[in-house]
């Protein structure tokens, strides 16, 4: 009989329904207690799935924190641990990619905001590399794509053909740790305008970790996001374009057209992803990269900080108005110095909004 | 059978879709598809299964038209069965860009 942990057992709930009949009491007693571990063991995981900081080991005097995984080219998570915080590079130029963009998150929301890691107490930032999915033969095959599953980082190796492995972003990495910060913050609910905010603010913090680690101003930086994950195609320039929107590929054989709107009367108002939490964040993206531009300097100085205030305002049903709205009014405090309210509003005048 | 996939979401938010008709495909691809169907018991399965927490995962909707009855399902990489896995890493080959007509 199993006397460790449910989640390490291999007895499967129905044997120990049919044991906790059993004529012998004591092995009675013990499939009645494994069911009973097993049965809150599970409560626990869909509670922590709608309450992310039920799933953080408290630990508020731990820092930086990295672990990075190997799922080996299998969809099993995390996987192998093959890199922790204060080991040196490894051979596997995926697994270093990961550790140190995950360095260069942390860095950024510490050193701007004060933010200690995701939540704000220290949590570890766990990924796993060479995640994969399975085709329809039940092969494993590489995964076009990285993503936030509620407490970890995923990234695949790509195709080779459209994408190529998704560590090797900065923009990437700090996209799916903002998603994690989100949690713990606005929790905007993941679908329709409030999910096309979620995306926004992640590819806005992705992006100012790049241009942060490497030191450009707003005007000379690039607001591409994901371009060194794409296989380079003369129809493709990155996965999106925060100051363009709509423009990031076009007539692409693999990608097709960038369907992202850049004015909210362009709005996509469909059903697939989620309403278009991907398309319809190219709308607030392009404010902000608008305002980060019109303000000269960088762009995590003043731009970041209204953004980062808002985000920490913003709650699960905000809608892209309330974005405007709360960010104008944080632009006007004095620490932002006058000219902020005005190119705030000015940038949110030009994707249709007025404030 | 008809069917019509639709892939969306994943960080890079592409819409892939295809529209398939068994009625149309050459009979031995015929089976393998509406076998594919059958055991991924569509019509006895939710209808939206979609990740509380996950963000920028894969999105599948997956609408079967046959027999005088249609059934859809909306799915994430997340909250596949095997079964519907395997339909859609099928159905994945056959996408091309762009959103349904």
């Amino acid at each position: 009989m199993c006397e460790r942990s449910p989640i390490q057992c291999i007895i499967p709930p129905y044997i120990n329904e049919h044991l906790a009949r059993s004529a012998n009491p004591s092995t009675r007693a013990r499939a009645i207690a494994n069911l009973k571990a097993g049965a809150a063991m599970r409560a626990q995981r869909v509670m922590a799935q709608a309450m992310p900081s039920l799933m953080v080991s408290a630990a508020p005097t731990q820092k930086k924190t990295r672990q990075v995984f190997d799922a080996r080219q299998t969809d099993q998570l995390p996987g192998v641990l093959v890199r922790s915080e204060g080991q040196a590079k490894v051979a596997d130029k995926a697994v270093n990619e990961a550790f140190d963009h995950a360095g260069a998150t942390y860095d950024f929301y510490d050193t701007l905001f004060s933010r200690n890691s995701l939540d704000g107490k220290g949590m570890t930032l766990v990924s796993s590399v060479h995640v994969a999915e399975t085709d329809d033969s039940g092969q494993f095959v590489p995964m076009n794509n990285a993503f936030w599953n509620g407490e970890q980082m995923a990234y695949g190796d790509g195709d080779g053909v459209i994408f190529r492995a998704f560590t090797g972003s900065l923009d990437v990495v700090g996209h799916e740790l903002t998603h994690g910060v989100e949690s713990f913050t606005s929790n905007l609910e993941y679908r329709n305008q409030s999910g096309a905010l979620n995306e926004h603010f992640a590819d806005v913090f992705g992006v100012l970790v790049r241009q942060w680690k490497n030191g450009e101003t707003a005007a000379k930086a690039s607001w591409l996001v994901g371009a060194e994950v794409l296989v380079p195609a003369p129809t493709r320039r990155a996965i999106r374009d925060m100051e363009n929107p709509g423009t990031a590929f076009v007539n692409d054989p693999d990608l097709g057209t960038d369907p992202q709107p850049a004015h909210m009367s362009k709005l996509f108002t469909g059903v697939f992803d989620r309403g278009g939490v991907h398309i319809n964040s190219g709308i607030p993206n392009r404010a902000f990269a608008l305002f980060a531009k019109a303000l000269k300097g960088n762009a995590w100085d003043v731009a970041g900080r209204v953004w980062y205030q808002t985000m920490l305002q913003l709650t699960s049903t905000s809608q892209i108005a309330d974005c405007a709205r709360v960010s104008v009014q944080i632009a006007a405090t004095p620490e932002f110095g006058a000219a902020a309210k005005k190119a705030l509003k000015a940038a949110w005048k030009k994707v249709g909004i007025a404030v | 059978m008809k069917i019509a996939f639709t892939q969306s979401g994943g960080f890079a938010g592409a819409i892939r879709h295809c529209i398939l008709d068994t009625g149309t495909m050459p009979s031995s691809e015929a089976a393998v598809l509406e076998e594919l169907v059958r055991a991924a018991k569509l019509d006895a399965a939710p209808a939206s299964r979609l990740s509380v927490s996950g963000r920028d995962l894969e999105e599948y909707q997956i609408a079967v038209e046959g027999d005088g009855r249609s059934t859809t399902v909306v799915r994430d990489a997340s909250t596949l069965s095997p079964e519907t896995r395997a339909l859609v890493g099928y159905l994945k080959k056959c996408a091309h860009p762009g959103a349904p007509p």
